[in-house]
This record gives C-alpha cells, structure tokens and sequence, in this order.
C-alpha cells in the first residue's frame, strides 16, 4: 500500500505544482502529471495508453462542443433573449414562484440526458441572465444554475450515475423514479431558495416585468423552433423509445445549431463555431487529461489502491468515507467514481435497500461535480455567464452541498424504512 | 497583430504535426488487435463454419467469427460452447479455445464459438489499462492471445445512447450495455450490430437444434455472481448435477436461477426464445476488478494481486483470494471440467441423446498448471 500512497503523493503535487507554480492550463497539468506518474510508477512512457484514456471522454467532448456552439447560436439569433422574456411574463408575479420555476427548467435538460453541462448550456444559459436580472450577483445566479443542474443530472428519468453502479452490481435501471424525484426536485428548490431568494428585489422584479411588458416584440416564434426541435429529438427517444430515433446529443445539437441559422437574427455560421469551440476547448482539454490520468492510475495499480484504502476504514467508518472520498474523487469524474468507488461500496452495502443505497451514492456522487481540479459543473457555467473565478461560485453552494450529502448519507442509514415508506 | 497571426499559425501548424505523429506512432499498437489470435483445428474439428452462415446480415462485418464444429458421426445430443461473449474475460475464450483444440467427441455434436463478440476482441476498454495481448509458454511454442473488451468495438457501433433499452422487454439499462453482447439477446435481424451478433447466435441454436447452450465468462472478485453456474429454469436440474458433479470433484461451484426480471442476457433469452438449455458459467479474473493493482500480462495469466488479498482480509470479495491468485489455467480448469461436467450431465439425463467428448484434461492437472501442455 506504501507505494500506492507515494504515487498518489506524488500525483498530487506534481498537479498542483504544474498548475499553481508554473501556471499550466489543467488539462497539461493533468497529462503531464499522469505522465510523470506512470515514469516514476516504472511504467515507461506508454503512449498508446495516453492516448486511449483521452477516448474514454470523446463523446462526452463532441457533446460539449456541439452544444456550446448551440447556445452560441441561439444567442445570436435572438432566441433566447425571447424566451428570457416570455419566461419573466409569464411567472413574475411571485419571486418564490418564479424561482421554483426556474429551477425545474434549469433541470430539465439533465434530467433527459443526466448530463449537467446540458443543463447549464441549454436552460441555465437561458435563466442565468434572468436570475442576474432581479438583482443576484453573478456568481450567486452562477451558483444557482450550477446547483440546479448538478440535480438535473441525477433527477429522473435519467440517472446515469445509478446506471453505470446498478450495472456493476446487475441492478436494472427500474423502479428508481420515485425515489429520486422524490430526492432530488426538494433538495434542488430548497437549494435554489436558500443561495438566491434572499438577492431578488422585489422592485427589481417588477422593473423588470415593467420593462418586459413595454418591450417590442422583436422576434416571431418561428424564432423557438432551433429550441423546441432540439428539445422534442432529446424527450422523444426517451418518451417513445419503440418508434422515436435517437440521434444522440452532438447531432441533435447540429441538427438545432443549423435551423438556428435560418430563423430569427442573421449571424456568421463560421464565425459562431469557432466561438464555441473555442469557448469550450479548454474543458475538452481537462476531460481528456483525466482520461488521461485514470489510464496510467488503472496501470500502475493507483486506483485499486486508492479504493481498497478507503474500504480498510473500520466499518464505523465507512459512511464518513462514502461522505467524503465519493464527492472527493468526483473532482476528477463524477461518472468515474460511480464506477470506481459507486460499485465496491454499493457491494459493501447489499444488506441495504439497494434502489435506495444506490440513489443515495449517486446524490453524494453528485457533490463531487462542485470539487476541484476538473469542478465541471461550476467551470462551464462560469464560463458560460462569463464569472471569471469558479470558486466565487462554488463559494454559494458549498453549504448546500455538504447538506445533500449528510442527507445521503442519512438515505444509506435508514435506507430499508424509507424504501418500506416509499414502496420501493 | 499580422506577427500574432503568423505566429499562430506556426504554432497550429507545429500541433497538427505532433498530433499526426502520435497518431501515425501509436495506430500499429491499437489495430494489432483486428490480426486474429492463430487456433489450431484439433482432432475432433470436422468443419469450420462462419456464424454468418447462419445470419448473412453480419457476413463481411468484424462480427462475423469462426464457428468449430465437432460432429462425432454418432447421433446424440448437440451442444454450443460461447467463449469471449466478453473480451476481457479470458478463462472463457481459453477453454473454447482447448476444446477446439483437443476435444474428440464420441456422440454427438459439439460446436463451439471462441469469440462470439469478434468485435470485442479487436479493441480495450479505455481508462482500464489493460494489456493488449497476454502470452502463454505453450508445448508448441509461444502463444499470444488478444485481451480485449467487455462491449463492441465502437468503431463497428458508435455512439452509445443515454439509456440502452432493451428491445423486447423495454428493459431500460446504462447506454453502454448497448454494445453489450449478453444484454442483446435474443437479437434482432434489423437491430444494431451487437443485436444482429445475438440474433445470428440465436438463429444457430434454432437451425441446428442445440439442446444445451453454455456462456462462458468471468468476474471480478468483487461481484457477488461469481464462481457460479447460472441456468434458465429449464435447465435448473441440469445445472443441479453440474454443481454436484463438480462438489465431488473439490470444485466449488455455486447454483443461481436465472433472474426473469434482467432481461437480455444468455441464459434468460436463450431459454425463453428458443429450446435450448441455457447456462452461463461465471469464474474470477483479477484483471477485470475494480480493486486490482498493477494491470499487466503477469496479472492475467498468474492471477496474483496482493491489494485482493487485502480486499479478502477486509471481507470484501465473495471468493477466497490469498497470495497463490486465480491462475489462468486454475479458471480455464473449472469451466473445463465444468463443461464436461455438463455433458455428462446432459447424457445421463437424456439418455437418448447422449453427448460424449474425449480428450480433454482433468482439473488437477490444468491446476497444476498444466494449460500449456494443451496448447
């Protein structure tokens, strides 16, 4: 165990050096160190292997790409400026109202794909200015759309996180539902209440359904069809599986990207993608250098060290190292550790309520999107609203982040009665 | 500003010229994995079909694998061996291949597909870190055999939706058990590839009349399904006297129904979908857990890892694991004699029908290590 602790002594400081010392973007920081990683864990220099690991996040990059040229679209094409306004017509009339409203819509995307980033590029990039709008600094509105979307990711009917852990145990993805609304919809309103309610001014509010109301209309809803195309290709393999195509996220994101050029505002196609992608490489960059980094720990042996490690914690201890290492190892993958740690510790767990135990693991699994170096989450919503520093955002949520897990944590405990209680 | 813009260009052109060197230095490494691992047809192999024979919707696609048949002359029953179903579990290839290798069958039929995922076996899961090819000291002469994927090569089924739903069922499962072969059965002629991989498997349990269909397979030691026999219901008092055959034997092996509720898999589709009798025999492979330590050819063919044997101390695993491992040729053993086993079992209770092979080792000895010497 001695040299697994080394390595990962190593692999810590060498990251942290490469990218507080010598200032080095993440993503070189990351590949670096897992190339130092894998010289000093005697491994040579295995290029193949680097360059296998990046593939393990290749979809997950297309996605981001194509929706972040997406929003860039819609952007320029004026429609989300409409629908910022029909959103603040329709639901100003009350601020509880219109947050909780907000809320579910900053979720919806991730709930259908259990992608975050779908939440904040897709609806998040809509409410963000709202919410900034009726008076919340922009890293508490930075604040709420991450948070949101962190729920929207593990809210039903899409829980990737209970499906990679449900297949390393032969649990079916069925029967989940319940209990996950039942966590997540809560936890995510009560989020959203407790980081912004307190920053909406109420003249503010009504200033800017003043405004709303005066504004000419300057768009026509064929303006919304990019928008709702997008939406009905992502419901409708989920909806009608039997008979609705799915053409996965990246072409359902170009598919919109290229009806958003003939509606609404005109604008330079060419010039819109070199913005996203240009936008969004960076995050790219980081996922591939995690790829990167979990290949050469899966070589050397650093990852099963690192979870056999936390499963030699006395049994007492376990809960506090689900509550702790889960999120801790989410700031290089949340997916990652579901698969990593999700499984050994759903196994550790089989005399409870495994729907509820695995529903569970995903919430506290869920934190980790806040925890540095990759922080996904709270990185492409910063940049999506243009917050410089992501950690003046992670600064809101930590509270109600470290909530949800104690309230995970509280789910394992009592996981048979609340399944009793809930029928699951 | 005209400087900067040279200067990027440079740099954009320096980048696209190291980009194509890695990928011109590390291409050889990945599609050495499409050049098949070389079998021996054995004594009792009398023809080497094409799975596609039997589906010609995969003929020409990497799907399309060997399908060795051992037919005695003597009429009796008719059995199908699936090896490398997953490509990352060897024990399972490894005794297909020994059978085809070896076996002589004295009644009755005997066919057996040692990659029944072909596309499986030309890829590695990224993030695992797994070696590409594993080599075993034979008797002929040094071999070398592919370690590949749990899933379909993406570049034959790519990308992977959110959620796999299952076809017949509506069964809905993480979108990576898409390129799943044992979640596609019982496949569809119109389906994607993997589908189409499972229904020519299931259309050659049909056309020939197989009347016992074993997937053979391995686990982590971290998986509660392990080291196990797992049969459809109609193939409960089969795999009953599998189990106690091999008690007798000293070979631990345990007995689990197969669950009407996990859709897809061999042993439930199988059964339901046409008459075989369906079994899928699980053994331990340190190289695909989650807890293992250093991944390397060592790890799969030795079986030793010492982070198992703490995991072991700590309670954590569902099989023993101490410092002598799961040595590859103590796993192919099992589902050697496990298989064997089967047969007998199948003759006894199906007199008429009897299905003899000859010719393969006993546990001891492939325990022993004795794997090379039938290589």
């Amino acid at each position: 165990m001695t040299i697994y602790l080394l390595l990962l002594g190593l692999m810590v400081a060498c990251f942290v050096l490469l990218v507080l010392v010598a200032k080095l973007p993440a993503s070189l920081g990351l590949a670096v160190t897992a190339i130092v990683v894998a010289l000093a864990a005697g491994a040579g220099f295995p290029l193949d292997k680097f360059v296998e690991g990046m593939f393990g996040y290749l979809d997950t990059g297309l996605v981001l790409i194509a929706a972040m040229i997406f929003i860039k679209a819609i952007q320029a094409n004026g429609t989300l400026a409409a629908l910022t306004k029909a959103v603040i017509s329709g639901f100003g009339g009350s601020p509880l109202l219109l947050l909780v409203a907000l809320t579910l819509i900053i979720m919806f995307p991730g709930m259908i794909t259990g992608s975050c980033t779908a939440s904040v590029l897709g609806t998040g990039a809509l409410v963000a200015p709202i919410l900034m709008q009726l008076g919340m600094p922009i890293a508490v509105a930075g604040a709420v759309v991450t948070a949101a979307s962190v729920y929207g990711m593990i809210a039903p009917p899409v829980n990737i996180a209970v499906m990679i852990i449900g297949g390393g145990i032969d649990l079916p993805y069925v029967g989940f539902d319940g209990i996950l609304a039942a966590m997540t919809f809560p936890l995510a309103i009560l989020t959203t209440l407790a980081i912004g309610y307190r920053y909406v001014d109420r003249s503010k509010l009504a200033a800017v359904v003043a405004d709303n109301r005066k504004a000419p209309k300057e768009a026509a809803w064929t303006v919304y069809i990019p928008l709702l195309v997008v939406i009905a290709l992502m419901v409708g393999p989920k909806t009608f599986p039997k008979w609705f195509p799915d053409l996965m996220l990246p072409l359902t994101f170009v598919i919109g990207t290229v009806l958003a050029c003939f509606v609404g505002k005109k604008f330079a196609p060419w010039k819109i993608v070199q913005e996203g992608v240009s936008d969004i490489l960076n995050v790219v960059g980081i996922l591939f250098g995690v790829g990167m980094l979990i290949e050469v720990m899966t070589l050397t042996g650093m990852r099963g060290g690192i979870v056999v490690g936390a499963l030699s914690l006395p049994a007492s201890l376990m809960l506090l190292t689900i509550a702790v290492v889960i999120p801790l190892f989410g700031g290089i993958s949340v997916f990652g550790a579901a698969s990593v740690l999700g499984v050994p510790f759903a196994l550790a767990l089989l005399g409870k309520n495994q729907i509820v135990v695995l529903s569970a693991l995903s919430l506290i699994g869920a934190m980790g999107s806040y925890m540095p170096p990759v922080a996904l989450t709270p990185v492409v919503t910063a940049k999506l609203i243009g917050e410089p520093s992501y950690g003046a955002i992670n600064k809101h949520c930590i509270v109600p982040a470290v909530a949800a897990v104690a309230v995970g944590v509280l789910m394992i405990v009592f996981a048979n009665p609340i399944a009793k209680v809930l029928g699951v | 500003m005209e400087r900067t813009k040279k200067n990027n260009t440079i740099l954009s052109i320096l980048l696209l010229a190291a980009a194509a060197a890695v990928i011109a230095a590390v291409t050889p490494s990945y599609l050495s994995m499409r050049k098949p691992d070389a079998l021996r047809k054995g004594p009792g192999v009398t023809s080497v079909a094409k799975l596609s024979d039997y589906f010609p919707g995969i003929k020409g696609s990497s799907g399309d694998t060997d399908v060795y048949v051992l037919d005695s002359g003597v009429p009796g029953g008719s059995a199908l061996v699936l090896g490398g179903t997953h490509a990352n579990e060897p024990a399972g290839y490894m005794a297909a291949v020994l059978f085809v290798e070896n076996a002589v069958p004295k009644a009755g039929r005997l066919f057996v597909i040692p990659y029944a995922n072909a596309s499986a076996a030309t890829h590695a899961d990224p993030m695992e870190g797994t070696p590409r090819r594993f080599t075993i000291a034979a008797a002929s002469g040094e071999r070398s055999f592919r370690f590949g994927s749990r899933a379909t090569n993406p570049a034959d089924q790519w990308p992977d939706p959110d959620i796999y739903i299952h076809a017949s069922s509506g069964q809905q499962l993480s979108g990576s058990e898409t390129r799943n072969l044992n979640r596609a059965y019982p496949g569809r002629p119109d389906g994607t590839f993997t589908e189409k991989v499972a229904y020519a498997i299931t259309s050659l349990i049909r056309k020939e009349k197989i009347d016992v269909t074993v997937d053979l397979h391995e686990a982590s030691p971290e998986y509660p399904v392990i080291n196990a026999v797992v049969a459809h219901e109609r193939a409960m008092p089969l795999a009953s006297e599998v189990v106690l055959t091999l008690e007798l034997d000293n070979i631990l092996m345990g007995l689990e129904p197969s669950p009407k509720s996990l859709r897809g898999l061999s042993h439930r589709e199988l059964g339901d979908s046409t008459d075989t009798l369906a079994l899928l025999m699980e053994d331990t492979n340190p190289a695909q857990g989650r807890l293992r330590g250093k991944t390397d050819e060592a790890l799969i063919v030795e079986g030793k890892d010492e982070l198992y044997v703490r995991a072991q101390k700590l309670g954590r695993l569902f099989v023993p694991f101490d410092e002598n491992g799961w040595p590859l040729s103590t796993r192919v053993g099992r589902h050697v004699s496990a298989l064997m086993a089967t047969f007998e079992a199948f003759t006894n209770q199906t007199p008429d029908k009897p299905l003899v092979i000859e010719g393969m080792p006993a546990f001891d000895e492939m325990a022993a290590g004795g794997m090379a010497k039938y290589l």
